[in-house]
């Protein structure tokens, strides 16, 4: 290649990309030859030879004590939240319950049916994040929960957690990671190329775009979904009608969670 | 590292098996290495430590998720990570308002003159705010892979496992960022106080901010 060089010199990114051994042979040569016969240049690529030591002797000090339990609290509280919401609250499960594998008898599916129609009347308290919805008809609600099924101890709150006469809470559909495309895709319709309108148009803002990352947050925007039942996820559809890619966002952090292809 | 692993995932396991400590046991074995990948990326301690806290309070809701294909750390490390890079994204978004220059004084709050450091424990913090500083005009995805490979010692291919990208592209962000980070540390780079006046870098080898931000030329590869 001639003249490779403007002025004379190589620029440092190439004498970084030599030093990475990134160069194609022929411009690998011709810098190696350049070197030979450069002061500047040998100069510029020796302090990029030792940029990592400088970069390496950049000592940290171990995280402080007021991080350190502030992180502690934080794990304590999310342990706290696990252990409350795993056993003994009632779980109207969302709409896909049914093709999720069944991991509740035939007598907590039937708590769970009675659990269900109770959270047609009065709350009931959902494991996991949900909201409460206002207005709208209890049948709906009674509908669209009416194959719930349930965590480990379904029967034992249909009682509790009662929130009071008027208040209906909304359920968010529940996907798992393991299952998640075939969990995601009835929420999406192909055909339509859209999202399934769910109920609850209020929990389309709970978790705004705000609190996504604005770059992850380029395609069609759809419904929150509960992942593993713990971590409350906005879905995105991006891609070409035929090929839609379903990923979840975490509302908390932004981070994705999870994506699925689904394709007609 | 890697001897630690078997009581990692073993800590894992007790987490997902309902074990209410053992994840903040885990954290607190390699907190301080998450600590360090966090600052390093972030510079700010208020953002990095915010940073760390998502990133774990998520890894501990994902936990069920990890198929130990990769080391615990390996793990824990990308969620870490990401979040950093989700944070300085955010961060190069709202620096590309103008910011009046001292805004480069803040983290520490040191004076960023080098030769004003004469002992050697304000020679660290004053080299350690010069390094951070121009870090953080790198691109993140650059600055994460010179933080992995050069600071923490991480090989290509670790670093690769935990960017989930390619080891050829974890080396060309390395070598792109240690190119960009040259001029930037002035009397800090290698060698620098040998010279007696630092030669102008040519201009192409200087980064171009405004067309490396916010999409990256490498995110073809993600």
């Amino acid at each position: 290649m001639p003249a490779p060089y403007g002025r004379d010199h190589a620029t440092p990114q190439q004498l970084s990309d030599l030093l990475e051994g990134l160069l194609p042979p022929a411009e690998d040569a011709t810098l190696t030859t350049h070197l030979g016969g450069c002061e500047r240049c040998r100069g510029v690529r020796d302090q990029l030879n030792d940029l990592p030591a400088v970069l390496a002797s950049v000592s940290i000090p171990p995280m402080p004590t007021a991080v350190a339990s502030r992180l502690d609290d934080a794990l304590a509280a999310e342990s706290q939240r696990r252990a409350d919401s795993s056993g003994t609250s009632p779980v109207v499960v969302p709409l896909d319950s049914a093709r999720r594998p069944a991991r509740n008898d035939r007598a907590r599916r039937w708590f769970a049916g009675v659990a269900a129609a109770a959270a047609a009347v009065v709350g009931v308290s959902v494991a996991g994040n949900v909201w409460t919805q206002g207005g709208g008809g209890a049948d709906s609600s009674g509908a669209a929960t009416s194959d719930a099924g349930g965590n480990d101890d379904a029967g034992a709150g249909a009682e509790a957690g009662a929130a009071g006469p008027t208040d209906r809470r909304a359920t968010v559909p529940d996907v798992a990671l393991d299952s998640f495309a075939a969990d995601v895709r009835p929420l999406y319709d192909e055909r339509a190329g859209d999202f399934v309108q769910l109920r609850g148009g209020d929990e389309a803002r709970r978790c705004s775009a705000n609190d996504l990352r604005a770059e992850t947050v380029t395609g069609d925007v759809g419904p929150l979904v509960l992942v593993d039942r713990a971590e409350l996820a906005r879905l995105v559809a991006t891609g070409p009608a035929r090929s839609r890619t379903i990923t979840a966002y975490s509302c908390a952090s932004g981070e994705k969670i999870a994506s699925a292809r689904l394709r007609r | 590292m890697a001897d630690r692993e078997p009581a990692d995932r073993e800590l894992m396991q007790r987490h997902v098996d309902g074990d209410p400590d053992a994840f903040g046991e885990l954290v607190s074995r390699h907190r301080d290495r998450l600590w360090a990948v966090a600052l390093r990326t972030l510079r700010d301690p208020d953002e990095a430590a915010d940073a760390l806290q998502d990133a774990l309070v998520s890894a501990f809701r994902r936990a069920g998720s990890y198929r130990g294909d990769a080391a615990v750390t390996t793990w824990l490390h990308r969620i870490v990570v990401n979040a950093c890079l989700d944070r300085a994204r955010r961060q190069a978004v709202r620096r590309a308002e103008p910011l009046p220059d001292n805004d480069h004084h803040g983290a520490t709050g040191l004076s960023p003159t080098p030769r004003d450091a004469v002992e050697s424990v304000a020679e660290d913090t004053a080299r350690r705010d010069a390094v951070l500083t121009a870090l953080r005009e790198l691109a993140p995805e650059q600055r994460a892979a010179l933080v992995l490979v050069d600071m923490e010692g991480y090989s290509v291919n670790e670093a690769a496992q935990i960017l989930d990208c390619p080891a050829g592209t974890v080396k060309s962000r390395c070598s792109r960022g240690r190119a960009q980070l040259l001029p930037l540390l002035g009397a800090w780079a290698p060698g620098a106080a040998d010279r007696a006046v630092m030669e102008p870098i040519p201009a192409e080898g200087r980064p171009n901010r405004t067309a490396s931000r916010p999409s990256q030329p490498e995110q073809e590869v993600t």
